[in-house]
């Protein structure tokens, strides 16, 4: 598990980050300091919404490795500041289904294929698999996903949580990996409706970098 | 003088040649004499114990039936499998493990031949698995519905925990995020190869925490 371990069925790249983030938002608890309802919970976000950090935003696939991103997603930089812990990327249908007509759900090349907790044999639904598979599986609370046509609410339904895909325009899709301009979201799992809103909460707003959410100003 | 000298050189060479001559000579039959006597004396000391063993087991008292002279092997066994894993600490059924410090497996220092080992397979399968300090851990077949059983956090369940659980239990003090997520990333460690949701993780082993 280092650097140069580009076995998709293990850890790709090391990021020393998240313990500090975590003793940090401690230590910002103890001096009575709390940024939101999620102060300090960890979570998950797909491989194609960017991080500005240690980790990589492939999309799944090994053509992005490298790439480095100008800068966090909106709703990740929303997150941060809500005292949010990003534990990792979570495993995705490669590109956001915009791989193949035709191909195993849930499969990536860096990712590997990722599997329902329930049933290791069926088709764990997607593209957000790994988003709803973590929640589903205890790994976090909540996590995000993206939805361009099913990506957030079919892996939602086959993992039995909660996926909320947003109205087009409430959640920002700037650094996310685009597919449609038109339907594109960015959603949100939770394993109650509760954990899944109060991810929802901290991550819609106006972004001036996506023109489609000013429709919120009304 | 020269004479004298050189003569007495001579003899000192006698000498020498007839004791390795004798040495030569008699070398042999002391080893003929040694392997007849050796020979002799075990087959006789193998007659004198059979007798001696015969009489144990078909004597008439009870207590020459004892299986000490019968069944050392058996003997040996038993003795070395209360040495490795107590009683009480064995399964019922070798797959449902809990742990248990009175368990702990006692080091052996006796060295135990193959063929005692093998007699002894299943013993040495369940002194093999070590309990402590930490529970061995498998997916368990028997369980269908919970192959994955999530450990506590700090002895808190963690499992199904709703984000308002976890807030409470970090505002009383209960939990710190540090360990929320050590036992987030356990769990991923535990399911990973079973369902890889996570293609990238933020790596603690680089962090002074470690």
């Amino acid at each position: 598990m280092d650097d140069a371990d580009l076995n998709p069925s293990s850890v790709v790249q090391l990021n020393p980050d998240v313990l500090n983030i975590a003793s940090t938002l401690d230590s910002e608890r103890t001096h009575g300091q709390i940024r939101s309802p999620l102060h300090g919970i960890p979570f998950l976000i797909k491989d194609n919404i960017a991080s500005k950090d240690k980790l990589e935003t492939t999309a799944g696939s090994f053509a992005l490795l490298g790439s480095i991103v100008p800068r966090d997603a909106f709703v990740v930089s929303k997150l941060r500041q809500a005292g949010v812990i990003l534990l990792g990327k979570a495993t995705l249908s490669e590109w956001a289904d915009m791989r193949s007509n035709n191909y195993s759900e849930g499969y990536s090349a860096r990712g590997g294929q990722a599997r329902s907790s329930y049933n290791f044999t069926v088709n764990p639904g997607g593209s957000s698999t790994g988003s709803a598979i973590a929640v589903a599986n205890n790994v976090v609370t909540f996590a995000l996903g993206s939805e361009t046509d099913g990506s957030v609410i079919n892996p939602a339904e086959r993992n039995a949580i909660v996926g909320i895909k947003p109205t087009v325009g409430l959640t920002s899709r700037a650094g996310v990996v685009p597919e449609r301009i038109h339907q594109d979201t960015v959603g949100c799992f939770g394993r109650t409706v509760q954990d899944a809103v109060y991810a929802l909460d901290a991550i819609y707003g106006v972004d001036p970098r996506d023109n489609y959410t000013s429709a919120q100003m009304g | 003088m020269g004479k004298v000298l050189q003569r007495k050189q001579e003899e000192k060479r006698q000498r020498r040649g007839t004791v390795s001559r004798l040495v030569n000579r008699y070398l042999y039959l002391l080893l003929l004499l040694s392997t007849i006597v050796t020979t002799v004396l075990s087959s006789v000391l193998a007659f004198l114990s059979s007798i001696a063993s015969t009489d144990l087991v078909h004597g008439p008292s009870p207590q020459s039936r004892t299986p000490r002279l019968r069944t050392p092997v058996a003997l040996k066994l038993n003795h070395g499998r209360m040495s490795l894993v107590r009683p009480g600490c064995l399964p019922p059924n070798g797959s449902a493990f809990r742990t248990a410090h009175h368990c702990d497996i006692q080091p052996t220092h006796r060295r135990t031949s193959t063929t005692q080992w093998n007699a002894n397979a299943s013993n040495l399968a369940a002194s093999e698995i070590l309990l402590n300090p930490f529970p061995y851990y498998f997916p368990d077949q028997n369980e269908p519905a919970n192959l994955f059983p999530m450990p506590q956090c700090n002895g808190i369940k963690l499992e199904e925990a709703t984000i308002d659980q976890l807030q409470e239990y970090m505002s009383q003090g209960k939990l710190t995020s540090v360990q929320l997520v050590m036992c987030y990333m356990q769990r991923e460690f535990q399911t990973r190869e079973y369902i890889k949701y996570v293609s990238q993780q933020s790596h603690p082993l680089r962090t002074p925490f470690y």
